[in-house]
């Protein structure tokens, strides 16, 4: 027995009363801890080094930093603030109008039958398109637009809140799609036959047995749009300023830990909306799973 | 063909998919109270009829009438009937009352009597104890005893059953069994079930409604359409039973009896009139129907009863019942005879010589090319 399996084994033996506890781990069920354990860290560590800089004193971000302080929070430019708002509206709105539009679609879709799964691919095709194309196709298309018509859209709410709901509808589509498949249609049955009209059954009986998936619809198209650069980047103007654009820029000119500091914070308020809505739905209903 | 006493009347309905009829001339008269199976193989079209009667699917032709209102055009919301399905179609997010209540509210009854009549009739189902549960909470047979319940409380017309038991184990399907039967005799509701479980409609119908490829094979009640069925598919589908080939040689004696010769040349004896000499049947025989007496035992029977002697080839053991099979050289097949396990009901080896009794009623006569009861065709 060579000396890595000598110490493979000895790892082994070394865990196992702690998975004694529970029924005995196998070999392959630590390993694929392990696995999920690196990938998990992968995933989050730039995060949270980024959260651990916006706390060094220094006027450059260092990691680890050199001390701690809370300065580059208190000392936020009130400009992050306006743009943040500017964010959270413009999320809002594309949530909101993503939802009114994907869910009567998604449900359509999946009562339709044949065909269905063409318009649904095609429903879903803006997020194959890479977004800074996106961001260039509707700069065009509303310069275009406001030439023949005089509605300013370039630089203004609207304009952002259509832009970003091209590619938050097909999330929302993903989201709500499948489990619409999966409502049985002998509750719409079940529910005319005792009387319900098409409109009554689609509010009381639909929409409720899809709320998990809206939900999940409705956070996705409100983190699309919060996250957005690529898209918002060609269509911001002097009057309207996302979040992230601001943090984009400015990182060009003053690359301090005060952005880290914004950043720091937008990732807690996201954190913290997601966790409710689990908490609120349930993280089963999230994913989309029906009764 | 309209019937005074007629409360559910279908009139040659007649329903394609693409040009190919799915149903046709589908005539039907239910009487109120009455409870009334379609029985057929999946795709025989019952599901696509119940689903008629409900409004779901628009007949192409012909009339459903309901009560004497023509109810073919009217959409499902108005037909005030109580449909139960397959998987029960429970709604997910509302409590087991709530479900119950549903139809209640939709009819914009207050929240007090629309809870007085939820408890009622979860009573009738006997579930008063679990209204607040969700439905996620309930077993198969509870759920569908909700389905039931929430049929029952709109006070329908009629109450339709699409396969109810079918996604059930076979305890539990046996006991909602005994429950529709209580429900339907205490509420007097005229029920349609539709089944591809023969026992299940022989145990509760009044009538049933043998279904084929999308035509109605025979309209019976259980015992008749078991005792005489009028169709080969009929005779086929209904219990088990072996054919023979055969012409009809004697006229019918004074007590109806003539016999019949098979393609082997023996003579089997049968209560027939329908036929005339010559014409060409089928001759069905019920395994339950054979008896097996000794070698020598038949000296004492009447001359025109069947007795054929044969060979015992196995024997099948079941538990309360056995079959032995018996190979009757004569009639050239082998004639599984079925009895019931007792003491006194005597043993038979393997290789032994015995005799099969058949009595003459119990022949079936099945005219050789069946056709399904005249169809007028709707076009």
């Amino acid at each position: 027995m060579s000396d890595l399996d000598t110490r493979t084994l000895m790892s082994v033996n070394g865990r196992a009363p702690r998975a004694r506890r529970s029924t005995k781990l196998s070999f392959s069920d630590i390993a694929i801890r392990v696995v999920a354990g690196i990938g998990i860290v992968f995933l989050l560590l730039p995060t949270v080094i980024s959260i651990i800089v916006s706390f060094g004193p220094g006027q450059f971000p260092v990691f680890p930093p050199q001390g701690w302080t809370l300065k580059w929070f208190t000392s936020i430019d009130p400009g992050y603030g306006d743009a943040a708002l500017t964010s959270v509206i413009l999320a809002a709105w594309t949530a909101a109008i993503s939802i009114t539009v994907g869910v009567p679609a998604s449900f359509g879709l999946a009562r339709w039958g044949r065909g269905a799964n063409v318009l649904q691919t095609l429903a879903r095709a803006p997020m194959q398109v890479p977004y800074v194309v996106i961001g260039v196709m509707m700069l065009q298309f509303f310069v275009l637009i406001t030439k023949t018509t005089g509605v300013p859209f370039v630089g203004t709410m609207q304009g952002l809140v259509i832009a970003h709901c091209v590619v938050a509808v097909p999330y929302v589509i993903g989201a709500v799609y499948p489990t619409a498949c999966l409502l049985n249609t002998s509750l719409d049955d079940a529910a005319y036959g005792l009387g319900a009209s098409r409109l009554y059954t689609f509010f009381r009986v639909v929409l409720p047995s899809l709320k998990g998936s809206i939900v999940a619809g409705t956070v996705f198209a409100f983190l699309v749009s919060f996250d957005d650069v690529p898209i918002t980047l060609f269509l911001v103007g002097s009057n309207v300023q996302t979040l992230p654009v601001k943090l984009f820029a400015d990182t060009e000119f003053s690359f301090t830990p005060e952005l880290f500091a914004v950043s720091t914070l937008a990732t807690v308020v996201t954190c913290v909306l997601v966790l409710i809505l689990t908490k609120r739905v349930g993280t089963q209903r999230m994913s989309g799973a029906s009764s | 063909m309209s019937h005074d006493n007629s409360f559910l009347e279908l009139q040659t309905v007649r329903k394609e998919y693409a040009g190919r009829p799915a149903v046709s001339g589908f005539d039907l008269s239910v009487e109120k109270g009455e409870f009334v199976s379609f029985l057929g193989p999946s795709g025989c079209g019952k599901t696509t009829t119940i689903r008629m009667i409900a409004g779901y699917i628009q007949p192409t032709s012909g009339r459903i009438v309901l009560d004497g209102q023509d109810v073919t055009e009217m959409p499902p919301q108005r037909r005030n009937m109580g449909m139960v399905f397959q998987d029960y179609a429970l709604f997910p997010h509302l409590t087991v009352q709530k479900n119950v209540e549903f139809g209640l509210r939709v009819r914009k009854v207050p929240a007090a009597k629309r809870a007085l009549k939820a408890k009622e009739m979860l009573a009738l189902v006997g579930l008063a104890e679990s209204a607040d549960l969700q439905t996620s909470q309930l077993s198969g047979g509870m759920q569908q005893r909700v389905a039931i319940a929430r049929a029952l409380a709109i006070d329908p017309e009629l109450l339709l059953l699409d396969e109810p038991f079918s996604a059930l184990d076979a305890k539990t399907r046996e006991s909602l069994r005994q429950e529709v039967l209580r429900i339907h005799s205490e509420t007097g509701i005229t029920t349609i079930l539709v089944t591809h479980d023969q026992s299940e409609a022989f145990e509760l119908s009044d009538r049933v409604v043998l279904m084929n490829s999308g035509e109605i094979e025979q309209v019976a009640t259980p015992r008749e359409l078991y005792r005489s069925p009028a169709t080969q598919f009929a005779s086929d589908f209904i219990g088990r039973s072996v054919k023979l080939p055969a012409r009809r040689a004697v006229q019918p004696n004074s007590e109806g009896i003539a016999a019949f010769t098979t393609a082997s040349g023996a003579t089997v004896w049968a209560r027939d009139n329908a036929r005339a000499e010559g014409d060409s049947v089928v001759l069905a025989i019920r395994p339950e129907t054979l008896e097996i007496i000794d070698a020598n035992g038949a000296s004492d029977r009447q001359a025109q009863t069947n007795v054929w002697t044969g060979v015992v080839r196995d024997r099948l053991f079941f538990g309360p019942s056995e079959e032995v099979n018996v190979f009757v050289e004569e009639l050239g097949v082998e004639l599984p005879v079925s009895k019931e396990t007792r003491a006194a009901s005597g043993d038979w080896s393997n290789g032994q010589t015995v005799q099969v009794l058949l009595n003459t009623q119990d022949v079936l006569v099945i005219p050789e090319h069946s056709e399904t009861k005249s169809i007028v065709e709707a076009r």
